[in-house]
């Protein structure tokens, strides 16, 4: 007698995925550009994230999550224009497209959203942001950076060689890392955090109203350093040697300054009624 | 200023007040001039004239209508004027009320197409109105963006209502052609 | 009915509707039933194209022009606020640039002492024009601007009342700070970086609602 081995036959579960967002839609467009491409989006909800991509060409991926917002997207030349628009009046979450665009890595970027966050990674063109509540977050580039929120969190990382700008009313800036002949951040009520060696010879400000401002330093750092706060207080454990030539009155608690190393950049702390603090990375 | 006011005071000449009224209407002028004309330049020149006319004419504004719409109309009619100046070929009045041939056999007839709903953006709808002829544009901007109906628009441009909903018709079949390429192109690239 | 006879009577039927005949064949007809859908879909969005052109400033230039000309409005004198070359710009646009102008004026020496070897400032400063910083972006003017935010994005409306307080307070303090010691350049810095916050708040509120 022959047994027959009978194989059981696997039965494949098809595992139904639940859906989540059944009446999101994915649309993709993809645009071919030369060297020195520019993209520029505009998007009231949702994040949007930008990386470099190979290839010269720019990709952009937009999900919406429902028919009452549209996906403009357009390219004139070397220039791609996104913008999401509502077709009639929605709630944030109706409104929210989200983007992930692939640019080529000196693609110059524009960015204006409201509340959606925002990520920039590994570009070397010009980057803009602009947004209302949005967190910015803008890492691994260099190039000319500019954020500027109302009450956003901006997150600048690993930038070298730049021209680097942050302002915000309200929102905290954070520096990690950022280095180059221009650093600019600018609160009136956020906090200000920095830390890195500011290397590159640059000019580095860091001022606020009333925001605090923390800066760690590594011992390495070449820096010529002067800190003052008008009306609040000021604290520094970093060592520093007094300047040859003072160009600022010190007063103890009020304000100090010196050089570290060669002093071959110039960082400048500046606050209305918060606190400065220097310390040692 | 609420505009019943800048209305009283710009009957009497008040700089500000006019500067009021325009900063409140003249979005929607230029844009009807633009629509309808297609032309940067010329909707500038006749946002102008319309203004000018308005603030001639306020005096005689007695507020039978809303003033929007007594501004809309008087704009609509500068821009009429202007396009019969230039001799632009507007409804013709002895337009045959038989399918044109060059509308030819639907093409759609016994081949179903993939429908528009959900696939328009305003801007490839403002690109493709802009690519209407000047007589379609002209009636689909009045009748289908600004509101104004067929017996309005057979008083405006001088010809009958048939005329004006057959070339109102035309405009839409038209601009769901165009409508129909763009998207047919768009996804060609992709 | 055919098609070709249901597609001739569609203009006149399309809003209204069509007789018995007429309405039994878009029911059961998918290509015509298509068309009437993709013509009604072009009309609901034809609807929803809002007015989104502005005219360039000179037409409101023109317009001015010729009604001065004409005797209808005294020509124009010129205003505390609003500067002659800014004025034709939307005035939340204007109050924006003249908040960074006022910027640059308040730069322009106004008081200012160099002290003997003191470090040269290097920031960028804008056109200089010599106006008074009192009448730039007044209460009234931030309450128009907060007017514009609440009607057209009323979501973010309470965002930039809370910020353009905390703007305003900055402003206020190192006023009466350099009031008090005027030769104070560090809060001659701070109300300068104060303007320059109040500026971006206007121009991040003029994109906003535009």
């Amino acid at each position: 007698m022959q047994n027959t081995s009978r194989m059981a036959l696997g039965l494949v579960a098809a595992v139904a995925l639940a859906n989540g967002a059944a009446s999101a839609q994915k649309k993709e467009f993809r645009y071919p550009v030369s060297p020195g491409a520019s993209i520029s989006v505009a998007n009231e909800f949702g994040p949007v994230t930008l990386r470099a991509g190979s290839g010269n060409q720019i990709v952009v991926t937009a999900t919406r999550r429902s028919s009452k917002v549209e996906v403009d997207s357009t390219q004139h030349g070397n220039r791609v224009e996104v913008r999401s628009h509502f077709l009639q009046a929605a709630k944030p979450e109706e409104g929210r497209v989200d983007y992930e665009i692939q640019v080529p890595p000196d693609a110059s970027v524009m960015v204006r959203v409201s509340a959606g966050p925002v990520k920039v990674q590994g570009l070397n063109g010009d980057i803009s942001i602009e947004g209302e509540n949005s967190p910015i977050e803008v890492r691994d580039s260099h190039g000319q950076i500019h954020a500027r929120t109302v009450g956003g969190a901006i997150t600048l990382t690993n930038l070298y060689d730049g021209h680097v700008e942050a302002m915000s009313v309200s929102g905290p800036v954070t520096l990690n890392n950022v280095a180059g002949k221009v650093v600019t951040a600018n609160t009136t009520a956020g906090p200000i955090t920095f830390s890195g060696d500011c290397a590159g010879e640059g000019q580095y400000s860091l001022s606020s109203h009333s925001g605090n401002i923390d800066v760690s330093l590594p011992a390495s750092a070449s820096v010529d350093l002067s800190a003052r706060s008008v009306m609040g207080s000021v604290e520094n454990e970093f060592p520093l040697q007094p300047p040859a030539h003072p160009t600022m009155a010190v007063n103890q608690g009020k304000s100090f300054a010196g050089t570290s190393n060669a002093g071959a950049s110039s960082l400048r702390l500046r606050t209305f009624s918060g606190k400065i603090r220097v310390q040692k990375l | 200023m609420p505009e019943a006011e800048a209305i009283e005071r710009a009957k009497k000449g008040d700089p500000e007040s006019f500067e009021g009224l325009y900063g409140l209407h003249k979005r929607r002028v230029y844009s009807l001039c633009l629509r309808m004309t297609g032309n940067t330049a010329e909707a500038e020149d006749l946002t102008q004239e319309a203004f000018l006319q308005l603030y001639r004419k306020i005096a005689t504004f007695r507020g039978e209508s809303a003033f929007s719409t007594w501004l809309h109309r008087l704009a609509v009619n500068v821009v009429l004027m202007h396009l019969r100046k230039k001799g632009l070929p507007e409804v013709s009045l002895e337009e045959s009320l038989e399918p044109q041939q060059e509308d030819g056999p639907k093409k759609d007839i016994g081949a179903r197409d993939n429908v528009l709903a959900g696939s328009i953006d305003r801007v490839n709808l403002e690109r493709a109105i802009e690519s209407l002829p000047p007589g379609y544009r002209i009636i689909f901007v009045l009748h289908d963006i600004e509101g104004y109906e067929h017996n309005e628009i057979a008083e405006m441009m001088g010809c009958s209502i048939g005329n004006s909903k057959s070339q109102l018709h035309k405009a839409r079949m038209k601009l769901r052609d165009l409508l129909k390429t763009s998207r047919a192109e768009k996804a060609v690239k992709r | 009915m055919t098609c070709a006879e249901f597609q001739k009577a569609l203009p006149y039927i399309i809003e209204t509707g069509g007789n018995a005949e007429e309405e039994q064949h878009l029911r059961e007809c998918p290509v015509c039933s298509d068309l009437v859908q993709d013509l009604r879909y072009i009309v609901e969005q034809a609807k929803l194209l809002v007015p989104m052109e502005e005219p360039s400033p000179k037409v409101w230039d023109g317009i001015k022009g010729s009604l001065e000309r004409e005797g209808m409005i005294r020509p124009s004198r010129a205003r505390g606020r609003l500067l002659g070359k800014k004025s034709s710009l939307p005035w939340i646009g204007a109050l924006g640039a003249i908040i960074l102008i006022a910027f640059g004026a308040f730069l322009f020496q106004r008081g200012r002492q160099t002290q003997p070897g003191a470090a040269l400032e290097t920031i960028a400063t804008p056109p200089v024009q010599a106006i008074s910083l009192e009448t730039v972006a007044t209460e009234q003017d931030d309450q128009q601007l907060l007017q514009q935010v609440a009607a057209r994005r009323p979501g973010s409306a309470p965002l930039y009342e809370s910020n353009l307080t905390q703007v305003n307070a900055a402003i206020a303090d190192a006023k009466k700070r350099l009031g008090e010691n005027p030769n104070d350049e560090d809060a001659r810095q701070s109300l300068m970086r104060a303007y320059q916050q109040k500026a971006m708040l206007y121009e991040l509120a003029v994109r906003a609602v535009q």
